[in-house]
């Protein structure tokens, strides 16, 4: 028998880990849902934001979580630029056009980054010590970081249903040309969608920085966990994603206690192929044409890097 | 009608969907207040027609006025704005937000908050049913109350022009009558209306004037009345 007290540290760990792993899917997930793209360079796009977050630091002297309202609007502007230069020239074009352009963003950022800033690991010693939650000891870091997720979560919540732009990205991501006739341009629309979804990298990007060193590729590392919590959360689903996150951060950490860390990405995939599986037979009433064929080529795709 | 000012004026446009032509210059007219129809049978070019019209398509040849201004080339959002709108083919709800969005979604373009609330309770006199589904999913309606919502939907813009896209389609003979009704009361109030229907009896019935569209061409025009007995008519509709 596993005793009580490694039984709610496994949990508690796992649900603040997976709420900072959801910070991370949260924006892919938005992306995919109403655009239909798959942001390959989601990881790399962290990875800036996990060394803006750190440059903010070493430079400025600015909290890693002071650094968030930097970063996020930063990458805000940053994400719509992007569109504009990389998605939205090739948004009608087939799915490997996508796949060619944000893939070769990758080449782009985390060669950047090996150039200019090198290969050394960079961590952040922001001063953050340990703390007692419900009687088990956590690093601070992990709790703040869990609440940022937490309020990224209802802010986005609150966005999405409750504004004006928000009814837009949701009816153009139910019907694109219906919501062109209500008079929303889906140009502007992909915009403030993408530069949402790289915000919210920009949310996760000073979070993770805190928690983990950063290095070019560290983004490849989260990104796979993000695309599994995106196939089990739900496409543009906040609270799905936030659940699915917590859940992975849970199977995460009991892999990693009970057997060994490195079995955690094995666990990963076999959900994930499980998930896609039963949404594939309509078991989760999952009505996703063709997101089997979509994941088969992010998982090769991650394997490879 | 010929004392009304022309609302809309379709000259000669033709429109293709890639290298296949539909559209082999359709003109056609709206005046104010009328309720003008466009029968035919299937793939005559109503819809391309009606698409056109409202953006989703461009005119390779020919142009398109509103209210005097040339809008043939504008985007959908942006035709929707200056007061044409449209209950499209196949309804094209979202079918994922609640009936009150879908409701918001149409008067998106829209500022004038308090006229906003306005036009929702005049859908709702048209539409009795929608008050007690606001919370539901579009989805999750009966075919008859979808199509009151794409209606109640494009009524939310305020349009100067309605574009109706086969209304009747896929419903039971009641709800048609139902719909048909509708239709004539929007008139009544004033409301200007391009309707494209296969059901020519229906369309004929209540509009006033008519289009025959047939492989990309208006084949005949004129009052209702007189239409009925053409030979085109005829022809499309009521057996060889």
């Amino acid at each position: 028998m596993v005793q009580a007290d490694i039984l709610s540290q496994i949990i508690l760990y796992g649900v603040l880990t997976g709420g900072v792993y959801a910070l991370v899917a949260m924006g892919l997930s938005l992306i995919f849902g109403v655009m239909d793209v798959v942001n390959f360079a989601h990881g790399a796009y962290l990875m800036l934001a996990m060394y803006s977050s750190y440059f903010a630091w070493q430079i400025l002297g600015l909290d890693p979580f002071l650094s968030i309202l930097l970063v996020a609007p930063a990458f805000f502007v940053f994400g719509v630029i992007s569109e504009r230069l990389i998605i939205h020239p090739i948004i009608d074009e087939p799915d490997f056009a996508q796949i060619f352009a944000t893939v070769g963003l990758i080449w782009v950022f985390e060669n950047f980054a090996h150039y200019f800033i090198g290969t050394d690991p960079k961590g952040i010693e922001a001063g953050y010590g340990g703390m007692s939650l419900l009687g088990v000891p956590v690093q601070e870091v992990r709790v703040y970081g869990f609440v940022i997720a937490l309020l990224t979560a209802l802010g986005m919540y609150l966005l999405l249903e409750k504004t004006k732009i928000g009814l837009a990205i949701r009816a153009t991501a139910q019907d694109k040309e219906a919501a062109e006739l209500m008079g929303m341009s889906s140009e502007v629309v992909y915009m403030v969608t993408f530069g949402l979804g790289i915000a919210l990298v920009g949310v996760a990007g000073p979070v993770m920085a805190s928690i983990y060193s950063t290095t070019p590729t560290v983004g490849a590392n989260y990104v796979l966990i993000a695309f599994v919590v995106v196939v089990l959360g739900g496409l543009g689903d906040v609270f799905g994603v936030l659940w699915a996150g917590m859940l992975i951060g849970i199977v995460d950490a009991a892999v990693a206690f009970f057997y060994e860390p490195t079995l955690s990405a094995p666990v990963y995939y076999t959900i994930f192929i499980a998930v896609l599986v039963l949404r594939a037979t309509g078991h989760l009433g999952g009505s996703d044409e063709g997101l089997l064929s979509r994941i088969a080529n992010i998982a090769s795709s991650n394997e490879s890097s | 009608m010929s004392n009304k000012e022309t609302l809309l004026s379709v000259d000669d446009i033709e429109v293709f969907y890639g290298e296949t032509q539909a559209l082999f210059g359709v003109s056609l007219e709206v005046y104010e207040g009328e309720l003008v129809t466009m029968i035919g049978g299937n793939g005559a070019g109503k819809t391309t027609t009606l698409r056109t019209i409202s953006g989703l398509l461009s005119p390779r040849v020919g142009s398109i006025t509103f209210k005097g201004d040339e809008i043939a080339g504008k985007g959908p959002d942006e035709i929707v704005k200056l007061g044409i709108s449209q209950a499209p083919e196949g309804r094209m709800l979202f079918s994922g937000l609640t009936v009150e969005e879908n409701l918001y979604a149409g008067a998106y373009h829209r500022s004038d908050d308090a006229a906003v609330e306005e036009d929702l309770e005049m859908v709702y006199d048209y539409f009795p049913q929608l008050p007690d589904l606001l919370e539901h999913n579009a989805e999750d309606l009966s075919g008859g109350q979808q199509q009151m919502l794409t209606i109640g939907r494009a009524l939310m813009s305020d349009p100067d022009l309605l574009l109706m896209d086969e209304p009747s389609l896929g419903l039971a003979p009641q709800l048609v009558q139902t719909i048909g009704g509708i239709v004539e009361d929007l008139r009544d109030d004033g409301q200007t209306i391009l309707l494209v229907e296969q059901n020519a009896e229906l369309a004929l019935d209540i509009s006033d004037r008519g289009y025959v569209v047939q492989t990309g061409e208006v084949v005949a025009s004129g009052p209702t009345e007189e239409l009925r007995d053409t030979d085109a008519v005829r022809s499309a509709y009521f057996g060889q």
